[in-house]
């Protein structure tokens, strides 16, 4: 009785090491770093009493997404939550790209959500030579075909 | 059937609702749709984005920023015109769109009226705008609107042999040639999309002439549009 009773209590609090791929290890919560899909399989392959390496996460971006894991599993108010994410997305172009792969590393969907509507929000109203600068998008396109889709889609220029 | 014919012509108001549905799907599917997309050899965006990424945020924009995107780069091109990538956004949750078309005959004289109420784009903003159905639109003529289905509005002019799919949020349209035997007045009409087959489908069916109830179908590949 007592034992199971101690194995509860520690799987609650249980820390998992998280190590970025400059070698900064982060302690987060099993509950909290579960969140991403790719620690929780890692983990469940065995690497939850070692350290889990995460070769495609700098250490800065690292910590942002440890901010939100923790901020996530903090059972804050849902209101309170949409405030914070607003925040938390309010970061400048490089920083949200960093985060946007991470979370696509990672797997964690609600956060990869919201950085794309971050992005999406980001882009609506903007013409097709600032996209092509955004994202370092080499246009491909002759003149004349560039020409062509203007001009068969002229409504969606006005 | 004349008086029904007559009633027809004379009416002045003939409002016509149509709901579009846009989504509603849950978030499994939006997973399986993810992993579909994975599969199908879609073009490489630049290496630092992968498109799966690239595809996140184009499925949360307005369709007139695609439209407009589509001429970004070829590989952005094909990614938005990519028949699976209208099916992928329809699963992104996003506000639905209540279109609400009404047509009104006698009070204008100018051509290709339709005047949709309440028409939602995806931003959310409530626009009342004249939406302008794709083909030449004599006055006094009559269109017909024999369905819609996922987004896309199945219409008939009441001169012109040719039925007209159309979607009101790109302004894309196709068109189909309808049997010349064929009565718009007489004959009633169906659009449906079969999941099945991923294609869409009108349903024609003629009650006129002879004492026999013929039914005909017109099968017809239609792209989806995104």
């Amino acid at each position: 009785m007592a034992s199971s009773e101690s194995t509860t209590t520690s799987t609650t609090t249980k820390v998992l090491r998280l190590k970025s791929s400059d070698n900064e290890i982060f302690g987060v919560e099993e509950k909290a770093a579960l969140q991403s899909e790719t620690i929780k399989s890692l983990a469940e392959d065995g690497y939850s009493e070692d350290v889990i390496p995460l070769f495609n996460v700098e250490k800065k971006t690292l910590a942002k997404i440890v901010e939100w894991l923790n901020k996530h599993a903090s059972g804050s108010s849902k209101e309170e939550l949409k405030r914070w994410d607003a925040d938390f997305v309010d970061v400048d172009k490089d920083v949200l790209y960093d985060l946007l792969l991470a979370s696509n590393y990672l797997n964690i969907e609600v956060l990869l959500h919201q950085l794309a509507q971050k992005v999406a929000d980001m882009i609506k109203g903007k013409k097709p030579e600032e996209i092509r600068q955004l994202f370092g998008i080499k246009n491909d396109f002759t003149p004349e075909e560039e020409a062509e889709i203007r001009r068969e889609n002229a409504w969606a220029f006005e | 059937m004349e008086i029904y014919k007559e009633r027809h012509r004379h009416e002045s108001f003939l409002p016509l609702i149509i709901y579009l549905k846009l989504l509603h799907t849950p978030q499994s599917m939006v997973l399986n749709w993810q992993t579909k997309l994975k599969k199908l050899a879609m073009p490489k965006v630049i290496p630092e984005v992968p498109s799966e990424i690239i595809l996140e945020i184009l499925s949360r924009l307005p369709v007139k920023c695609l439209v407009r995107f589509k001429c970004v780069s070829k590989t952005w091109r094909s990614l938005i015109s990519h028949p699976e990538f209208a099916k992928y956004t329809s699963n992104v949750p996003r506000r639905t769109t209540v279109l609400t078309i009404t047509k009104s005959l006698s009070t204008s004289p100018f051509p290709c009226i339709f005047d949709p109420e309440e028409y939602c784009d995806d931003d959310g903003n409530l626009l009342t705008s004249q939406l302008h159905f794709p083909m030449a639109y004599p006055e006094y003529n009559y269109i017909f609107i024999l369905g819609s289905c996922n987004g896309l509005v199945c219409g008939l002019l009441e001169s012109d042999p040719l039925i007209h799919i159309w979607n009101p949020s790109t302004r894309e349209s196709r068109e189909v040639a309808l049997p010349n035997y064929l009565d718009a007045y007489e004959c009633f009409c169906g659009f449906g999309y079969d999941s099945q087959l991923d294609d869409y489908k009108i349903i024609v069916g003629s009650m006129s002439t002879s004492t026999n109830r013929g039914g005909s179908k017109i099968e017809t590949k239609v792209e989806v549009f995104t």
